[in-house]
């Protein structure tokens, strides 16, 4: 890859709540077209990253570039339109339960203001094919979908005007092992059409064996960046714990001589 | 970051002899959507010849809604009879445009023809329906609460008596101070209201009767029973909602405890219970704003004052607004229950069962005061 521009650059992060700091100068690089994997232990504040990187989780000290442009709080991110070049995928898929299918999907296309109103609903036909699910979900609630579905349909908004990167947490967790080996094909697929840079937090070994570049493990308020191969000669307690565990070794029995 | 500026979109149009060769160019992306359209409609106002060659070769960027929009035109010119070539398509645009086969919308599902009355009709008979499956569950459900009361006092260690001082406290003590401000200034404007117009009779001294025995009769439990329904009912419902889209509803019950007597019965019976004394409250400061104002403006004394209150009010028109606040409570409780436990997944369906429930409760409220006032005329109390 040569030494791209990183398309999201975290420096010395610093984030706290009251007297509990979460992360103490957190350095991290994202490069464009690659699928990063965030990992850790609950609490170890992965979500609260990725709240950083969005805007959502106020930062305490240090600098998060995203598409060269230095982000803070939400309000300084919608003025920067950053939010058509990202999509988020929430962990409970957090699809308006007021609005249809169709409508969910088209609420990105509405905000950008440049999409004539028909061409926005077949674009949102085009997102949902996409992600798998059938036109007659077009017209369904989010309360009549499945989880998976749910999950899909989220995906779908996500995607909505074609971002440059696309955030996912969890997106496997709570799915059924096909329907998660589903989903990881889908987000390749994706990657290659859509030309995407993916960043997912994940639990999932095997959609980490499948899906990312390289991976940060989240330990000590701190990131430790690398592929997966690097990461699995780590001596750190947790990290050899975690990839060397009895669920470890299953997963990635191949990877280990 | 080349991408974040979007050039104009264009299409550049080359003759040859028998064939037409356009070049879109700049971005085509869902940001410029709305400049690509007419370009791609001016293309069939256009007369060509019968062989089109798009050449990509100048295209920069372009993503889905770009891709589908040369796509679409180009199934349009196809089925017009037109022989189309791509040329110079990058790998990427290639993997898209074809892709693009798979994933296309058909216009069958888009454009569903509405049919408007028999919409409206439909609408009609869903709402009709609704309506009489709404009073079924309604008095499924009051019997349920029933015979859930009537076990409990037949077996008195279900009683949830913490539960039901928690609650208690929280319908009745916390919401003392709004029912005796809303019954002072109601006592206040009936009073000020009565006065005015008795005076032209020369009967202001009656404005302690109009307004004592209206108070305590009606007025009093009434707007009682509309804060509680408007502050509690609103409140249960909300509550009972949630926990039942988290679940919690189904945990109880896989815990070998009943919902209906560990969230149900304590709320309804903590509302019985408060009801009478905040009506009790609500008649007092009722009292207290009316004599207020007839004090000021009628020069009469306090002791007077009392004293003809004493007179006006005999003891079966205070039982009467008393005895019908345990009702109202159950009436409350148990139609904010209903609506709480009627919870559907959304956090819409909490707000529409949340306004039901307010709605419903002072509905019947009134429809119950109304009934008894005939009742209590009739036997002559």
């Amino acid at each position: 890859m040569g030494t791209p521009k990183p398309i999201i650059s975290i420096r010395d992060l610093v984030t706290q709540f009251g007297t509990q700091s979460v992360h103490e100068n957190l350095n991290l690089d994202i490069f464009q077209g690659e699928i990063f994997g965030i990992v850790g232990g609950s609490g170890s504040g992965k979500s609260v990253l990725m709240g950083t990187i969005l805007g959502l989780v106020p930062i305490k000290k240090g600098v998060i570039t995203v598409l060269g442009k230095k982000v803070g709080s939400l309000e300084k991110i919608m003025k920067l339109h950053l939010q058509s070049h990202w999509g988020v995928l929430f962990q409970g898929g957090a699809l308006f339960s007021s609005l249809t299918v169709g409508e969910n999907i088209q609420i990105p296309m509405k905000e950008l203001d440049a999409i004539p109103k028909e061409l926005a609903c077949e674009m949102a036909f085009i997102k949902l094919k996409m992600v798998g699910l059938e036109e007659g979900d077009f017209y369904k609630y989010p309360s009549e979908l499945s989880g998976g579905m749910v999950k899909r349909a989220a995906l779908a908004r996500a995607l909505a005007v074609d971002p440059e990167i696309l955030f996912l947490d969890e997106p496997t967790a709570g799915l059924d092992p096909i329907s998660a080996a589903a989903f990881d094909d889908l987000i390749l697929t994706l990657r290659e059409n859509l030309n995407l840079t993916v960043v997912m937090i994940t639990h999932d070994l095997d959609s980490i064996k499948r899906l990312c570049n390289r991976l940060a493990v989240l330990v000590d308020k701190h990131a430790i960046v690398g592929t997966l191969k690097a990461l699995l000669n780590n001596n750190h307690p947790w990290i050899h714990e975690y990839f060397h565990g009895i669920r470890g070794k299953t997963a990635l029995a191949d990877l280990m001589e | 970051m080349e991408k974040m500026v979007a050039c104009t979109p264009k299409i550049e149009i080359f003759s040859q002899k028998d064939t037409v060769i356009l070049k879109p160019q700049g971005s085509w992306m869902a940001k410029t959507a709305k400049e690509i359209e007419p370009l791609c409609a001016d293309i069939f106002q256009k007369a060509f010849p019968k062989h089109l060659i798009f050449d990509l070769v100048n295209l920069q960027d372009f993503d889905t809604t770009g891709v589908w929009l040369l796509k679409r035109t180009f199934q349009m010119l196809k089925e017009k009879g037109y022989r189309l070539n791509l040329q110079n398509e990058s790998d990427t645009f290639q993997a898209l445009f074809s892709r693009l086969d798979v994933y296309k919308p058909s216009y069958q599902e888009i454009y569903k023809p509405h049919f408007f009355l028999g919409k409206w009709l439909v609408e009609l008979g869903r709402i009709s329906i609704s309506l009489v499956f709404l009073i079924r569950d309604l008095i499924i459900f009051l019997g349920q609460v029933t015979v859930g009361m009537v076990f409990t006092f037949l077996h008195p260690t279900h009683v949830r008596f913490t539960s039901i001082v928690a609650h208690v406290e929280r319908f009745g003590v916390n919401a003392i101070p709004i029912i005796s401000l809303m019954s002072i200034s109601l006592g206040l404007v009936l009073a000020y209201q009565g006065e005015e117009q008795l005076r032209r009779f020369g009967a202001e001294i009656y404005t302690i009767n109009l307004v004592s025995i209206s108070i305590v009769r009606e007025v009093g439990i009434l707007i009682t029973a509309i804060l509680v329904a408007g502050r509690t009912g609103s409140s249960i419902t909300a509550q009972i909602g949630i926990m039942k889209i988290n679940q919690e509803v189904d945990a109880l019950n896989t815990l070998g405890l009943n919902p209906m007597e560990v969230l149900i019965i304590p709320r309804v019976l903590a509302l019985i219970i408060v009801m009478p004394l905040l009506a009790f409250i609500s008649d007092l400061a009722g009292l207290l704003g009316g004599g207020i104002m007839i004090v000021f403006s009628l020069d009469v004394s306090p002791q007077l004052y009392i004293h003809r209150v004493g007179e006006a009010v005999t003891m079966g028109g205070f039982w009467v607004g008393i005895l019908k606040a345990p009702l109202f409570g159950a009436i409350i409780g148990i139609v904010s229950c209903f609506e709480g436990m009627r919870v559907t997944g959304t956090a819409e369906s909490v707000g529409r069962c949340t306004t039901r429930s307010v709605v419903e409760g002072i509905f019947f409220v009134t429809i119950a005061d109304a009934l008894l006032s005939i009742f209590f005329s009739q036997i002559g109390i």
